[in-house]
């Protein structure tokens, strides 16, 4: 039979070569497995080493609670964050040994700065890889609508950041209405980044995605807790892809998250990023009071400018007709004295004929008159000589036989003659005749 | 009276023919008389025909002249 030795035996063995052959300290590097806290204040870990998704080792591990209380307190001072599942640490251990309990390594230090550097390692990787693959820029080649009215919301219905988003939108003094919808995620822990995403694929969907303008993910409020989510290569990818703009609205102090990098525009609180969405409209609408402002000056120019032109046509054709008018009225002037001139003329002229005419009819009518009277006269003359009455008044008789005078009729003796003088009438008998002398 | 109508060329004829009456001498001594009288009055009808005539014709003219 070969010699045995009891497990309490061996494991003893077990402790007293670890003791004598172990440094009282190691640090180490490992990532945290899991991590419970104790009732007491105790902390319980895994700490494992992997190689992608394989593990390589696993220890036990422990955080006494006076230890726990300090490293906790000044590892989340430093890296913003509290100590977690999936942290790489630098912890400072010593190897202790239990006989019932096996070995298990209890944490005196760990050193943040670490831990920090680490978490910068491992997101300059992520971005690295991101830059590389063309994705940093990609979801900022979108252009934002001007006005964007309708938003796809991926926050926690719980988070109080979503609240402030939703109250700074729906409170907007100007009283602009915004379309949103609301897409549930998970904001912290190790399925955080698994439903970003899933939202992001939802709202990218194809049917989904030309109801929106832009897709909003909405974080913060509250107390400072895990943003490692927002740092994952998966979601930073989904970001990148989306083919609408996302704006990201994440709550935090501390330097940028990746998912802030690659998204089209990055606001650091929610409050932030509804009052970036409604600037966009104020500016919209400033632009639309501008133009019309400025529409409405050069209308008004334009109208002045037009009018004062019709003023000046209108002046200009007045004046025109004006001069047209004297013009036309200055030839009718002188068309008139010519025509009264020319007239007047004629008329001196036929009036000097008429008066020659005139001249002419009387000395025509005189003469005509003075020898009427002059024959007139000489006829009076003439019956005045031949009057008997002259005769008899001269002495001379006049004797008639039988009515006759006697150098007409034959007398005879004893015919009865009667004789006129001037004043007696002599009737005779006829008693001698003889010839005078002449006959 | 019925002389006055007369023409003052009809006067004018009858006066000739009275004046030749008057130079034929042979008619009697109450028909000769009665001849000058006839001839005398005839010429004075024509002499006042003439006025009457001048008359016309100056206020014609006048006339005339005023129109103007």
């Amino acid at each position: 039979m070969q010699q045995a030795v009891s497990l309490l035996e061996l494991n003893q063995l077990i402790k007293s070569a670890l003791d004598d052959n172990l440094q009282p300290y190691y640090w180490i590097i490992a990532e945290i497995g899991e991590l419970k806290q104790a009732a007491q204040g105790h902390a319980y870990l895994d700490l494992v080493e992997k190689s992608g998704n394989r593990i390589l080792a696993k220890t036990r591990a422990n955080i006494w609670s006076y230890s726990y209380r300090t490293i906790a307190g000044r590892f989340q001072a430093v890296t913003g964050q509290p100590l977690k599942a999936g942290m790489k640490i630098l912890a400072q251990v010593s190897v202790t040994y239990h006989e019932l309990y096996g070995i298990s390594l209890n944490v005196k230090d760990i050193d943040p700065n670490f831990t920090l550097g680490e978490r910068a390692r491992i997101r300059q990787e992520v971005i690295e890889k991101l830059t590389r693959e063309g994705l940093m820029d990609l979801n900022k080649r979108f252009q934002l609508p001007k006005v964007p009215q309708r938003i796809a919301i991926i926050s926690s219905a719980t988070a109080a950041g979503y609240g402030d988003f939703m109250d700074q939108l729906a409170m907007n003094k100007y009283g602009y209405r915004i379309h949103t919808r609301f897409f549930q995620a998970t904001l912290q822990g190790a399925d955080a980044a698994k439903t970003l995403v899933s939202a992001l694929n939802q709202i990218a969907k194809s049917g989904e995605l030309e109801k929106f303008d832009a897709v909003v993910i909405i974080r913060g409020g509250g107390a400072q807790m895990d943003l490692d989510c927002f740092d994952e290569y998966e979601l930073a990818l989904a970001i990148a892809r989306c083919p609408i703009p996302v704006i990201t609205g994440i709550g935090h102090e501390r330097d940028e998250t990746i998912a802030d990098l690659v998204s089209h525009t990055k606001m650091k609180t929610p409050t932030a990023a509804a009052e970036f969405i409604l600037s966009g409209f104020r500016d919209f609408e400033e632009l639309l009071i501008n133009a019309l402002k400025t529409l409405e000056r050069n209308t008004s120019q334009t109208l002045t400018m037009e009018e004062r032109r019709l003023r000046d046509f209108q002046s200009q054709i007045k004046n025109l007709a004006y001069f047209k008018l004297q013009q036309a009225n200055e030839t009718l002037r002188y068309k008139v004295n010519r025509l009264q001139s020319m007239s007047t003329n004629r008329c001196r002229i036929d009036n000097i004929k008429l008066q020659n005419i005139e001249t002419g009819l009387k000395r025509y009518w005189k003469n005509q008159l003075e020898a009427e009277n002059k024959h007139l006269e000489n006829l009076l003359k003439d019956i005045k000589k031949l009057d008997p009455k002259s005769f008899l008044k001269r002495g001379y008789t006049r004797s008639e036989v039988n009515g006759k005078p006697i150098h007409q009729t034959e007398i005879n003796l004893g015919d009865l003659m009667v004789t006129y003088s001037n004043n007696k009438t002599i009737k005779s008998i006829i008693q001698n005749i003889e010839q005078n002398g002449k006959d | 009276m019925e002389k006055i109508e007369i023409t003052y060329d009809q006067a004018l004829v009858r006066i000739e023919e009275i004046v030749s009456l008057l130079e034929d001498g042979n008619k009697g001594m109450d028909e000769l008389s009665a001849l000058v009288i006839e001839a005398a009055s005839l010429v004075n009808h024509c002499k006042s025909k003439l006025r009457m005539t001048e008359e016309e014709i100056s206020k014609a003219f006048e006339e005339k002249n005023e129109s103007l």
